[in-house]
């Protein structure tokens, strides 16, 4: 019957608190404390008239005229009624719960314009009505999902690939890089290839019937019809065939591209949801060259800026801002997240190229093996940092909101 | 049993007047102190007062649990958290009844100190023409926020100047510089007006915040120099170490046998008497031991047996030993002084005219070689069996064993080699000629196979060069 405090060595604290990680294509909520999102949505919304559509359910199910989009732009959150929609459908109707009771812990990129977090302060408190919030900087998060306070976070999701080095738990801005050569940027490559094949993508929900046919054999499918659908939503739904191309068949050479190299390695088949199935050799690596090598690889009748910059320039770039004190400790915590990381060989062809950019230093890269650790790296380091006993001193509460107004996040949320 | 009394009875020995009567029935050992868990009675009283050796152990099962308890309670706590500045209000799950007082986590919040000031004190020793007030607190105040992590705070160094003021571009140096320079200016302006003792780790506070600018950004310059290296320069380095390691030992070598030829050079202990070296056998002593001290040095150094040198001690011995023979019978046969200087000398030493002036090449020349060589045609020694040798050992030994043996690893690589060469290694007839065509033999073996293994290592060192060669050009 004795009251037990809780162990110091053990620094949780549970204040059931909701956290909620907004990505370019997933928005990932759950409860702090535990290890993996309860939910995760597709950061988008249809649109047909006045009448907003969220969730899996509503986004896949064909309506005429109903435009997909996303409310996100460059990483960050930009339409905000839209995301409150989202945030509010996983809230109730995926994990029962209501914001009003719960402290909510939001992430954002590090290259959040100070506008855009006030207005996240805003909407928490006044739309929402959290009794308390606070904003993350998601590169923070993975690297705590990771267990390093210090490291150089690699992040490659669907919009956006960014370099964060994090130093005590605090990034440093000025050396943080981004770049929109990610998941979606390769989407875009492999849809040019399948145009350059003549290749049709007809996406699952038109399929009625389909029979199996013999590699590189027109597809024999009964298509079902719709009528009046948007092209948005067209495009939406093809994306769902080229990210299971990406994961079953994409893969990212271990050395820097040779059409020689990539033509010896052994080729794929992947089938289409129309039946039709073709095998995939160098192709499987030239399209997500790109992430790389940008310039070398743009898209058929595009030409990429001098100035872009692929993976490997982002890390270098990045490491090359720091103070020369932090570069070692950095180069050797680097911290690989991201869907599109797990790309087979990613990571060691950015091993590759750390080594090849910093001979003289000693590199370690740590990517998590669970496939759900990298794309929810952002979500657990977040989960991790809302039920730490220390971290409750942070959390923003209403009263300090009223009090100080949205600019407390900028003295706060560092 | 019989008891004595019985035995006084039968030898009708007088009885004794008191038979003696029983001993009281031996107290039960009371068990006090201790009592053992987990022991019998019994065993335990066996025991008396000795402790037991070893403790013994009960298997116990678990208490049974009181099913009749009510179960603890984990009850929902709202809590407030003193390391907030407001008074917000969190809960958490607590089990039992909830105590009041200091949140656990509270007290983990410990800001840094970072000086203040007051705006005399500024003016008084803060005073630089490249910060304004509002700067120095501007920084003050970051350091604060960041509890002075450096990198961070150069990173949101983001200073606004007003009007008038220069804009300020401030490295991570200048920053240090300017912070721990206020920081010691104040110390000292304190202890200067009294206000505050120094104690020891104020004292060690204030040296260790001398930073010295110029150094720092040396230093940075340098270990940029050094993370900035390409790779060809890195593999360059990892050559050049490897290559200065190999001189080294070289020369670490070379130092050794210099060393060494240092040490013959040097002039003989004279510590001992001069006099025993006046007699032909302390003499021969001299040269022996000469040659052993050559000998065992050569031993340390070169490939040689170790079984050798070891032949050789047991051979000066036996040359000592036959001195001692020789000095007895004064007319040795002539073959036997023909053989060696030892015996020669031993030899000479009877006619003292010779033995006192001639030196050992002379000995060698000695009158009843040249008496011999006049009689045989020369090259036709060997037709008459006669040889001449530097040294004689006493008695009879088979020639084969005299065959030098090499070192074990050698010795089996040259006796595979001889093995291919369909020789034997045990040689049918060894006449002197024969060994001594083998032991050349032998010794050619080992040139070449050195001379192999020379050659083995050189190719491999080309492979890898080209290797390395090969991939430099595509990395590229
Ligand atoms: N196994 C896989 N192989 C290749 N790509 C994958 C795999 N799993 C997911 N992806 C890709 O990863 C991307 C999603 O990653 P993630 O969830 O980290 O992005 P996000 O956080 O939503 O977006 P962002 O970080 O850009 O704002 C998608 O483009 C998806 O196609
Ligand atoms: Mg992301």
């Amino acid at each position: 019957m004795t009251n037990t405090a809780p162990q110091p060595m053990y620094g949780g604290d549970e204040i059931s608190a909701l956290v909620i990680d907004p990505g370019s294509s997933w928005t990932r909520v759950g409860f702090a404390g535990e290890d993996s999102p309860k939910a995760v949505v597709p950061t988008f919304y249809g649109k047909a008239g006045d009448d907003i559509y969220v969730g899996d359910n509503e986004l896949h199910s064909p309506r005429s005229g109903m435009e997909v989009l996303s409310p996100m732009s460059d990483g960050c959150v930009t339409d905000w009624d839209k995301t409150v929609k989202i945030w509010d459908y996983a809230l109730s109707k995926r994990l029962y719960t209501d914001p009003k009771d719960h402290p909510l812990l939001v992430t954002e990129p590090s290259w959040n314009p100070a506008k855009n977090r006030e207005k996240a302060v805003e909407v928490a408190f006044e739309q929402l009505g959290v009794p308390a919030f606070y904003l993350a900087r998601e590169a923070v998060c993975s690297a705590f999902a990771c267990g390093k306070p210090t490291a150089l976070v690699v992040d490659i999701g669907s919009a956006v690939a960014s370099v964060t080095p994090v130093i005590d738990g605090l990034v440093l801005k000025k050396a943080t890089f981004h770049s929109n050569f990610a998941g979606d940027y390769v989407n875009n490559h492999l849809k040019a290839l399948f145009k350059s094949k003549n290749i049709t993508l007809t996406p699952h929900f038109m399929i009625a019937k389909k029979q199996s046919v013999e590699s590189g054999q027109t597809a024999q499918a009964t298509l079902k019809s719709f009528d009046g659908l948007a092209d948005s939503y067209l495009e939406f739904e093809r994306g769902r065939i080229l990210n299971e191309f990406k994961e079953s068949t994409s893969q990212v050479l271990d050395m820097p591209y040779s059409e020689v190299v990539a033509n010896s390695r052994p080729s794929r088949p992947f089938e289409f949801p129309d039946g039709y199935n073709l095998n995939f050799g160098a192709e499987r690596f030239a399209t997500t060259e790109p992430l790389f090598q940008p310039q070398q690889f743009p898209l058929p009748d595009f030409t990429v800026d001098n100035n872009a910059q692929g993976i490997s320039e982002l890390i270098n770039a990045s490491v090359s801002a720091c103070d020369v004190d932090a570069r070692a400790n950095l180069v050797n915590n680097v911290v690989l997240i991201g869907g599109s990381s797990l790309l087979t060989g990613c990571t060691e062809r950015t091993n590759l190229e750390m080594t090849q950019a910093f001979p003289g230093m000693k590199i370690r890269i740590q990517a998590p093996g669970n496939s759900s650790e990298r794309k929810y790296a952002g979500w657990i380091g977040g989960s991790i940092l809302a039920s730490l006993g220390t971290f409750h001193q942070m959390w923003i509460g209403k009263k300090e909101y009223e009090e100080v107004g949205a600019a407390i996040v900028e003295k706060r949320c560092k | 049993m019989a008891s004595s009394a019985d035995v006084r009875d039968m030898l009708d020995l007088p009885g004794r007047q008191a038979p003696p009567s029983r001993p009281p029935p031996a107290k039960r050992a009371k068990t006090e102190g201790k009592k053992f868990e987990g022991m019998n009675r019994e065993l335990q009283n066996l025991l008396g007062d000795n402790t037991p050796a070893v403790t013994v152990m009960e298997n116990r099962f678990k208490a049974k649990p009181n099913w009749k308890l009510k179960a603890t309670p984990w009850v929902w706590t709202p809590f407030k958290n003193s390391a907030r500045k407001d008074d917000l209000e969190f809960s958490h799950w607590v089990r039992g009844t909830p105590i009041e007082g200091e949140y656990v986590f509270a007290k983990f919040n410990k800001p840094v100190e970072v000086p203040t000031y007051t705006s005399e004190e500024y003016d008084k020793c803060l005073a630089d023409t490249a910060w304004t007030p509002r700067e120095t607190a501007y920084l003050l105040d970051l350091c604060k926020e960041y509890d002075l992590r450096w990198l961070v705070i150069q990173d949101r160094y983001e200073y606004e100047p007003e009007e008038k003021e220069p804009p300020s571009i401030r490295t991570l140096e200048d920053l240090k510089e300017r912070y721990y320079f206020c920081c010691r200016k104040l110390m000292d302006l304190r202890r200067e007006e009294g206000t505050v003792e120094w104690t020891a780790r104020e004292l060690e506070l204030y040296n260790a915040m001398n930073f010295d600018k110029e150094k720092e950004l040396f230093r940075k310059q340098y270990l940029e120099r050094l993370l900035s290296r390409s790779p060809a320069e890195v593999a360059e380095e990892e050559r050049l170490i490897l290559e200065y390691r190999k001189l080294q030992e070289s020369s670490k070598k070379l130092v050794q046998e210099r060393h060494d030829l240092l040490r013959l050079l040097e002039s003989p202990q004279t510590s001992s008497s001069f006099a025993q070296f006046q007699t032909s056998q302390g003499l021969s002593q001299l040269a022996a031991n000469i040659l052993a001290n050559d000998k065992n040095r050569r031993r340390k150094t070169g490939p040689e047996a170790a079984t050798e040198a070891a032949a050789q001690q047991t051979l000066q011995k036996g040359a000592a030993a036959s001195h001692g023979n020789s000095h007895g019978n004064a007319q040795h046969s002539q073959a036997a002084a023909a053989h060696s200087h030892d015996s020669k000398s031993a030899q000479s030493a009877n006619s003292p005219a010779t033995a006192t002036k001639t030196s050992k090449a002379d000995l060698a020349q000695s009158a009843t070689a040249k008496r011999v060589a006049k009689r045989v045609p020369p090259g036709q020694e060997h037709l008459y069996g006669i040889s001449y040798h530097d040294r004689l050992t006493q008695g009879v030994f088979l020639r084969s064993s005299r065959v030098s043996t090499l070192k074990h690893t050698v010795q089996a690589k040259v006796q595979s080699v001889l093995a291919e060469l369909a020789i034997s290694a045990k040689l049918a007839m060894p006449t002197a000629k024969v060994c001594e065509r083998y032991e050349a033999l032998q010794q050619q073996i080992t040139v070449l196979l050195d001379a192999k293994k020379q050659a083995d290592k050189l190719e491999a060192e080309v492979k890898v060069l080209k290797a390395q060669k090969g991939g430099d050009e595509s990395g590229e």
